[in-house]
């Protein structure tokens, strides 16, 4: 609506006094709607009668309701039809002015964890990483319990003290080699994206610590591997119903791959969701971004960028490739990482967009866990969710992967 | 074509994608594929994927199956090695 008398000051939006906007939906926009056909034509307005509200604003297709009132009286409303299993949010009714001068965006919404900076520059603690900060994964409530993530990478070293207890199941696609990582590189991952939250008398550095973890060696310990390693590592993850395949590989190739296009399609379908590394071929600091290479560059596979602990662009991470599905799906902390390591070493520090991948595969287990989502919409909430940053979307997509906290998107009461 | 080619015929590795109709199959696909002179190492019922080698002769055949959406030469994925500063 136009209100000829706004100004710029008159920014935003105010509240109508005694109008409440009412959506018959699930108790938190986490939550999977149940609100089906037969609810919002037939038992929403039914209730709205009784209450005596008119269904002149009722909006049977959106489950919305406009109504006069108080506060009071919308709760006593809500409370009833909890009762009668019909769930439902409200908010009161706003006014929206067009706004007739340009106006400065407000900042984005920060989560703030005691003794942490919201904002960046964030740095590595004696309890946490800088890159758990980032994504704030620190406080979540939710765990990832009972979700599968495949790390389809160098192997891993089940061994580890922080595993210990895990429940771990490992396999190698590589001719000759068991599954342990001789590498590092797979362990490191799985450290990010499985790895403890916290740890007594240390740092805490993964990401979804309750998640069953399946570690699929694709690359030998010399770091390669091929198509048909890889390929089965997916194949065997989704046997497996893993939820998150998260593959810190790539091939610097500007083509898409068809069998790469199948197999994420495949996946989606199968509700499994694949985060690939966008790459490291970028030297940003020599004018040269680099571009999206395969298999992340597949259209049904999410692409992951890296930041650094500022939130800048990695100087080696890889810019969107102009094909479909080539983009940049989202970013996460790639930059001096600290995660776990085979051996005595037991941690190490290290960059890439390797390290970024399993960022948000963890991120993605604690959202699935936290939602009851999977595949495509597991994808669209880990997007809708993210920390929109400044940058150009071509770098970060749609900005830093978020984990989930239970006090959010529960505007609605 | 009868599937026999040249022994010292350079075999490159493969990966099959079968159609959508076809995933059913994919053992009634691999013995398709086997006749062309494919050499099957691996079958992938998840993805409706074979992979294996054989020359490029064969797979043009196998290409022009009914059964077969696209048949990709393998690409190979490295990680640098672990003292890398960029992983």
């Amino acid at each position: 609506m136009f209100n000829p008398e706004s100004t710029s000051q008159q920014v935003g939006v105010s509240r109508v006094p005694d109008r409440y906007v009412i959506t018959f939906d699930a108790p938190s926009a986490r939550q999977t709607s149940a609100a089906g056909v037969g609810i919002l034509d037939h038992d929403a307005p039914n209730a709205l009668e009784e209450d005596g509200y008119s269904l002149d604003t009722y909006f049977p297709r959106l489950g919305i309701a406009v109504v006069d009132g108080d506060e009071d009286q919308v709760l006593a409303f809500q409370q009833r039809c909890h009762a009668r299993s019909l769930p439902l949010r409200y908010v009161p009714e706003q006014m929206y002015y067009a706004l007739v001068e340009p106006t400065a965006a407000p900042p984005p919404p920060t989560r703030s964890v005691p003794g942490y900076p919201s904002d960046p520059p964030y740095t590595d603690t004696a309890e946490h990483t800088w890159g758990q900060q980032a994504v704030s994964v620190i406080g979540s409530e939710f765990t990832d319990k009972g979700i599968r993530v495949a790390v389809l990478d160098t192997g891993f070293d089940a061994a580890h003290p922080d595993f210990a207890g895990r429940d771990v199941t490992v396999h190698s696609f590589v001719d000759g080699e068991d599954a342990s990582d001789g590498h590092g590189h797979g362990t490191h991952c799985i450290g990010t994206a499985c790895g403890p939250r916290s740890l007594t008398g240390g740092r805490g550095y993964g990401m979804a610590p309750e998640a069953e973890i399946y570690a699929g060696k694709v690359l030998g310990a010399d770091g390669s591997g091929s198509d048909s390693q890889i390929l089965a590592g997916i194949n065997w993850a989704l046997e497996n119903d893993c939820q998150v395949i998260s593959m810190s590989l790539g091939a610097d190739v500007a083509e898409i791959h068809p069998p790469y296009v199948a197999a994420g399609r495949r996946a989606l379908e199968l509700g499994t969701l694949i985060v690939a590394a966008a790459g490291n071929n970028a030297e940003r600091a020599h004018n040269d971004p680099g571009f999206v290479g395969a298999p992340a560059n597949s259209p049904h596979i999410m692409a992951v960028a890296a930041v650094d602990n500022a939130f800048a662009v990695a100087d080696f991470s890889a810019r969107t490739l102009e094909v479909q599905g080539g983009q940049i799906d989202i970013a996460a902390p790639g930059v001096d990482i600290y995660s776990s390591w085979p051996g005595d070493e037991r941690y190490n520090t290290i960059s890439g967009t390797s390290m970024a991948t399993p960022h948000v595969a963890g991120i993605a287990a604690v959202l699935a866990e936290a939602t009851g989502t999977s595949g495509r919409s597991l994808w669209a909430q880990l997007v809708q969710i993210s920390r929109r940053l400044k940058q150009y979307s071509v770098d970060v997509g749609a900005g830093v992967a978020q984990a989930p906290h239970s006090d959010e998107d529960t505007s609605g009461k | 074509m009868s599937g026999t080619h040249p022994a010292d015929e350079q075999f490159r590795s493969w990966t099959i994608t079968v159609t959508t109709s076809a995933r059913g199959n994919l053992e009634t696909v691999r013995t398709s594929v086997e006749t062309c002179g494919f050499t099957v190492d691996r079958v992938l019922p998840a993805l409706g994927q074979l992979s294996g080698r054989a020359p490029d002769a064969a797979v043009a055949e196998v290409a022009a199956l009914q059964e077969v959406s696209s048949v990709d030469p393998d690409t190979s994925v490295n990680v640098v090695p672990p003292d890398s500063e960029v992983q």
